[in-house]
């Protein structure tokens, strides 16, 4: 391999890996504030570009985009207040066995709202042919979308929870749920937040990857896998950790298919799944107390 | 201020609370003594609505309380700092001070809330040393200094403590006391559970002794240190010594 295809290689990598990080971020912002590892976070990317396709036919293309990832936040809140809520004194297992089944009756949905025909958002900008020249490799403009606007949500959760009041409300629910009450935190509402927040993320991941990556109703289920191999590869609850893993993951595809077999490719996530949850279940960065998720 | 009628609580199968009845009046201290297992923490919780009553009101400034949420019982001014501290361990001293003031959010402006915060760290001067520190790294009497401070943050009328002796060392055991004091002087109404029942009357005006989730026996503080029973039981001296 000589040094721009590296290049081009790397950036494919980081590309699909930041995506894989928002996704893995999504899981950690519920699991945080439930403990719960919601299984229907990849139909939130799925939901967010679906709907910003069908929209960007009648409005301009943020417009578009803004709406879908309303729409989404709604859906997010939605499947909190109407499922995960009225379950009361349900354990851990039971609620992420319920977002699993969420996760297929979302799929169903969009399948008789959208058919099962691929589709894809326009690029945001130029065509698919456009490229930018970055150290040698060419490569879309769309990608520097997809890298911008990850960092931009990886920088502004970040902000949001440490210096907002809100934000540390929801830190405080993860940290010790009574005492969070006790200060007057209405920690269901906080729940319902966590679910919300989680899907706009997950929508706009999924608007920003569709011009490249295509949007099919059942692509949520695989980017969920890989977004959960990132969020246990960096040690649930650690969003920094998860954007780090999935970039490492990204980037572990990129050149497993520059080396191998494209068919390998999904393989990797599937691999390092197995071997973090055999041999280092609380993740690379994580220490011990993430073991309570084997116990429970 | 409180008050309490034939309260009935418990987990599941277990009967806890098997009718109690008692009442704060404002600015008093009241004291709840008794072993463990008596049930006084599961009457804080019951009051603070963490936990729902089977039976029974808890009356607080004129209203009824024991079906609100937490929410409500603190921003009405009834605020508990829980048994084992309970603070944000992951949090810096002044986020979990902030976090106190939650319910105030809209009713005050960022300098009432940093006023609060003023009087916490003039009560609890180490606090201010440690303002950025995380609240899992102090020492237990220093995150009983911030779970209090936690507390007064929601600045309440009613100040509900559980145990707040427990696994703090002697010497700060004392600090935290006289604090306790200086908050009663203050005007603060105060009620205080203890098994360190000395400490406890000590800053008491009255007090109720618990016994398997009955109130056995009440009185003003004097009056239960001078009984013998209370002697023998919970203020470590034996029948020899109220004998001579």
């Amino acid at each position: 391999m000589d040094y721009p295809q590296i290049v081009q290689y790397c950036f494919a990598g980081i590309t699909v890996g930041s995506i894989y990080a928002i996704v893995g971020i999504g899981f950690n912002i519920i699991y945080n504030t439930t403990g719960i590892i919601n299984f229907a976070q990849g139909e939130f990317l799925i939901v967010g570009a679906m709907t910003a396709i069908s929209f960007s036919q009648f409005f301009p293309l943020p417009v578009a985009i803004g709406m879908a990832i309303l729409i989404t936040i709604l859906l997010g809140g939605l499947v909190e207040i109407t499922f995960i809520r009225q379950v009361r004194n349900a354990s851990i297992l039971r609620l992420i066995i319920i977002t699993i089944g969420i996760s297929i009756l979302i799929r169903e949905a969009m399948l008789h709202i959208w058919d099962e025909k691929v589709r894809f958002l326009p690029y945001f900008t130029g065509t698919d042919t456009s490229t930018v020249t970055v150290l040698g490799a060419h490569i879309s403009p769309q990608v520097l979308w997809v890298l911008g606007v990850c960092a931009v949500i990886v920088l502004g959760l970040t902000l949001f929870f440490k210096y907002t009041l809100t934000g540390r409300a929801m830190r405080a629910c993860a940290d010790d749920r009574m005492a969070a009450r006790l200060c007057g935190i209405n920690d269901r509402w906080m729940v319902t937040l966590s679910f919300m927040l989680s899907a706009g993320i997950g929508a706009i991941a999924g608007c920003i990857i569709s011009p490249i990556a295509q949007t099919q109703y059942d692509m949520g289920a695989p980017l969920a896998i890989k977004g959960f191999t990132a969020a246990i590869l960096g040690g649930l609850g650690n969003s920094m950790a998860a954007v780090a893993a999935g970039l490492f993951l990204g980037l572990m595809e990129a050149f497993m298919v520059s080396q191998f077999d494209v068919a390998y490719k999904e393989a990797v996530s599937i691999v390092i799944l197995l071997l973090i949850l055999v041999f280092r279940p609380s993740g690379i960065f994580g220490r011990h107390e993430i073991n309570v998720l084997r116990t429970m | 201020m409180l008050r309490i009628l034939n309260l009935e609580a418990g987990y599941g199968l277990l009967h806890i609370l098997k009718g109690i009845s008692l009442h704060v009046l404002p600015g008093e201290a009241v004291a709840i003594i008794g072993a463990n297992g008596a049930g006084k923490t599961t009457l804080l919780k019951t009051i603070a609505g963490i936990l729902r009553p089977r039976s029974g009101t808890v009356v607080f400034n004129k209203q009824e309380i024991h079906r609100e949420s937490p929410e409500k019982i603190v921003a009405g001014g009834c605020s508990l700092v829980p048994e084992g501290r309970h603070i944000f361990s992951t949090m810096t001293v002044k986020e979990n001070l902030l976090l106190g003031a939650y319910h105030r959010r809209r009713k005050c402006t960022a300098a009432d809330i940093a006023a609060s915060m003023e009087e916490v760290y003039d009560l609890f001067g180490i606090l201010r040393e440690r303002a950025n520190q995380l609240g899992g790294t102090l020492s237990g009497g220093q995150q009983q200094m911030l779970a209090i401070g936690r507390a007064l943050m929601s600045k309440p009328k009613l100040l509900m403590m559980d145990e707040p002796s427990l696994g703090v060392a002697p010497l700060t055991v004392r600090d935290i006391y006289k604090t306790i004091a200086r908050l009663k002087q203050n005007g603060l109404t105060i009620l205080l559970v203890e098994q360190n029942a000395q400490m406890a009357l000590a800053v008491a005006d009255r007090g109720y002794v618990f016994e398997t989730g009955q109130i056995v026996l009440e009185g003003t503080a004097r009056e239960l240190s001078d009984n013998p029973e209370v002697q023998r039981a919970y203020l470590g001296k034996d029948y020899q010594k109220i004998n001579e």
